[in-house]
């Protein structure tokens, strides 16, 4: 069984947004191939600078300066061209199906929409020759919550972010592609992930935000995140079959009073600071798995009493509790001990349906 | 669970003050959300364009990076600190609880602890103090050892805090002197409170010579200065405005029942007279915020209970709110989330909502308007965009 810890990582995919950029003002008339200063700026794709000299439309990208919109289409093509034909199809292409939406471009941002238009163009050219799915058309549409209509996947782009969802609704948003690459490798991530039972928090930093994500669900801050995680756990209590006869007559569950310490992290990248702001969801997300064994354990039919509360971290006393379960943060497992002093060290059971009945057996084991 | 008595849920304290009440009261006055706003532009912080990070903001002017800021900084302080000037004196001792710089990180908060240390070094080199002594703060605790008065980096700005536990916010201040100057109002301040308590030792007292001043009246046995402390907190707590959105819920009030290890003492006091009538005022002003909470009727239930340290609480509890004997303020949490210490109002009209506000999360951000299109701009500087 696959413990509720064992994928409780925490991702955090710090958008390039956060690259900063400082280019030098430059006077009107200046070469058209200027180097562009600023970090994060040189080598991604995404990253489109825009001024207006004298009336006329300046463009920054990739480290040079063009003016006029047709001189930067065409060597975003070039660019962008050379790194798909470098791209290597996978050896063993996905059969699964995708629809993708894609909205028209922009005309009224002075060709900064266009020039995004086609970027994305590019890249669902990367992603089609990368075969990691079956060929696809794209459709031209700008839909906010569009749904696979059958098939497999589908890609769309939304309020400047590409989104993948799965047949189930559940949905990951990209970060924003430094090349055609990238795009190719974020979808193809986000497709393993949607595999999965996404049992894990994911956090992604836009400018000073956070966006929080669980099981394919987005929230724009801890209010959300934790209302869903109110929600998720009423809805598995009543999941919870209770056992009978009760191992004993009372237990006492012993939630930490700081869940979010010592968690193991995975980090993309990213800057501390902004790191930072991403905790409290670590906090939330780990309280709410400790007090999901709490609900459990109470709702299990297998003692008459169950008192759940916190508590700083340390061995709880026994008292005249039958059974003592307590959390150290950050470790997988759970420690059980009885009325004989023996600490059992265990993985908690995951499923609420069979949590009673897997628990038991643990309790019970010859010891 | 290592309670000590549970008084339960209607608050059979008598008695009314808050520590944080008459603090932020003091404060407001040295502070207001004006003044707040502009001190925070001697503040460095992030300055984003379009969800960009674009610079460094301080004194009115943004910094393409790192080095640009910090050449501002050491100019603007080398400037300032060879233009001091004379300030008045303070026959008292200071402690500064300088940020630690092991808990920061980036660089407008490594920029601010660069600005924190010259703050320090003015007042050091004005000599306004009769002595001044630096120490790194630790998290969460004031640990005091016996000076008049402690000086503390919030994350906002400089808090100044006298030896009953209550603070002024001094803010930064555009310049090293004007910090000073800062220091010195809010110095000011905490003298000219009427809610000073202050024990004294006359020669011809009675009780051993131990006698107290309290809002501008000497007590000369615990007794009628206890009852002092209940008369003026039950008068308070009239005043408290019920909240506009209660929060509901089931509220546990922890409450010290010990004084801090280590009390300050004033100019003048003897450690041996501080004990019983200033751990007395203390748990009057730790009962005041229990009588603001029940006026205040912002949970549906509200336990009490008295304890030096949290121990084990039942989850049944939405709320929990507390204030441990070392601790300058009161903290609270929800089931979910750690709020910290809180920033409350000690006006009792303000009580009830600031303490509402201080345990509510920041709304979301709206999923689909997190990156709109900016609009263009006809300008000299390159505008970004990230798609």
């Amino acid at each position: 069984m696959t413990s509720f810890y064992a994928k409780s990582v925490f991702a955090l995919a710090l958008a390039a947004v956060l690259a900063a950029c400082s280019a030098p003002a430059e006077k009107p008339g200046a070469p058209t191939l200027t180097q562009v200063q600023g970090r994060g700026v040189e080598n991604n794709v995404g990253y489109l600078g825009y001024m207006r000299v004298d009336g006329v439309d300046h463009y920054q990208w990739r480290g040079r300066r063009y003016v006029g919109e047709d001189e930067l289409i065409k060597d975003l093509e070039s660019r962008l061209g050379s790194e798909i034909a470098a791209l290597t199809p996978e050896s063993e292409p996905g059969g699964k199906t995708l629809r993708v939406v894609l909205p028209a471009a922009v005309d009224a941002e002075r060709g900064v929409g266009r020039f995004y238009h086609r970027l994305d163009e590019l890249r669902l050219d990367a992603l089609r020759k990368s075969a990691l799915f079956a060929d696809f058309q794209v459709e031209d549409l700008s839909l906010r919550d569009p749904d696979a209509e059958g098939r497999d996947f589908i890609l769309y782009r939304y309020a400047n972010a590409w989104r993948l969802k799965d047949g189930q609704g559940r949905m990951i948003r990209l970060s924003a592609a430094t090349s055609a690459a990238a795009f190719v490798n974020l979808v193809k991530k986000a497709r393993e992930d949607l595999s999965g039972d996404m049992e894990y928090l994911g956090a992604q930093a836009m400018g000073k935000d956070v966006i929080f994500s669980y099981r394919g669900k987005e929230y724009g801050g801890l209010r959300g995140l934790i209302a869903a995680f109110d929600t998720l756990l009423a809805e598995e209590r009543k999941q919870v079959v209770a056992v009978t006869p009760p191992v004993g007559d009372k237990a006492l569950v012993v939630l930490p009073r700081h869940p979010g310490r010592g968690i193991p992290v995975l980090r993309d990248d990213g800057a501390p600071h902004l790191w930072s702001n991403s905790v409290p969801g670590i906090s939330a997300y780990q309280r709410f798995q400790d007090r999901r064994i709490g609900t459990f354990v109470t709702a299990s039919g297998l003692f008459k009493t169950v008192r759940v509360v916190t508590d700083d971290e340390g061995e709880p006393p026994q008292g005249d509790y039958d059974w003592v379960f307590w959390h150290v943060p950050g470790q997988n497992e759970w420690q059980m001990r009885g009325k004989d002093g023996v600490i059992l060290s265990a993985d908690m059971p995951a499923a609420p349906e069979s949590f009673a009945g897997e628990l038991r057996a643990k309790l019970t084991q010859p010891r | 669970m290592r309670f000590a008595m549970v008084v339960a849920t209607c608050l059979a304290v008598s008695g009314c003050a808050a520590t944080q009440s008459a603090l932020d009261q003091i404060g407001t006055a040295t502070l207001g959300a004006e003044d707040s706003l502009a001190d925070s532009r001697w503040r460095v912080s992030e300055s984003y364009n379009y969800k960009t990070l674009r610079g460094y903001a301080w004194n009115g002017t943004v910094y393409a990076d790192e080095a640009q800021l910090n050449r501002a900084i050491d100019d603007a302080v080398a400037k300032d600190m060879a233009a001091l000037g004379q300030h008045k004196k303070v026959a008292a001792a200071l402690k500064v609880l300088r940020p630690n710089a092991n808990t920061v990180g980036g660089v407008a908060d490594m920029a601010n602890l660069h600005l924190a240390e010259a703050r320090i070094e003015a007042l050091r080199n004005s000599a306004v103090f009769q002595s001044l002594r630096v120490e790194n703060a630790a998290p969460g605790r004031f640990v005091t050892k016996g000076k008049d008065y402690v000086l503390q980096f919030d994350r906002r700005g400089w808090l100044l805090r006298d030896g009953e536990d209550r603070q002024v916010a001094v803010g930064n201040g555009k310049t090293l002197s004007s910090f000073v100057d800062k220091v010195l109002e809010a110095v000011d301040i905490l003298d000219a409170d009427r809610d000073r308590l202050r024990v004294f030792s006359p020669a011809s007292g009675p009780n051993g010579g131990e006698m107290v001043t309290y809002r501008d009246r000497t007590y000369a046995d615990l007794v009628s200065l206890v009852d002092a402390f209940d008369r003026d907190n039950a008068a308070m707590a009239g005043h408290v405005v019920p909240a506009s959105k209660p929060l509901g819920g089931r509220a546990l009030l922890v409450l010290p029942r010990r004084g801090p290890d280590r009390m300050l003492l004033l100019a003048g006091e003897k450690p041996g007279l501080i004990s019983s009538a200033r751990k007395s005022y203390r748990l009057a002003l730790d009962k005041r915020f229990a009588r603001y909470l029940q006026a205040g009727k912002i949970f549906n239930d509200i336990t009490l209970v008295f304890a030096d340290e949290l121990g084990a609480v039942p989850l049944e509890y939405d709320w929990i709110l507390w204030r441990l004997p070392n601790d300058w303020g009161w903290s609270g949490s929800s089931r979910d989330h750690d709020f910290g210490m809180l920033n409350l109002s000690a006006q009792p009209g303000g009580f009830a909502d600031a303490l509402v506000q201080a345990l509510t999360l920041p709304p979301d951000v709206d999923l689909d308007d997190l990156a709109p299109p900016p609009p263009l701009r006809n300008t000299m500087e390159p505008q970004y965009f990230m798609r």
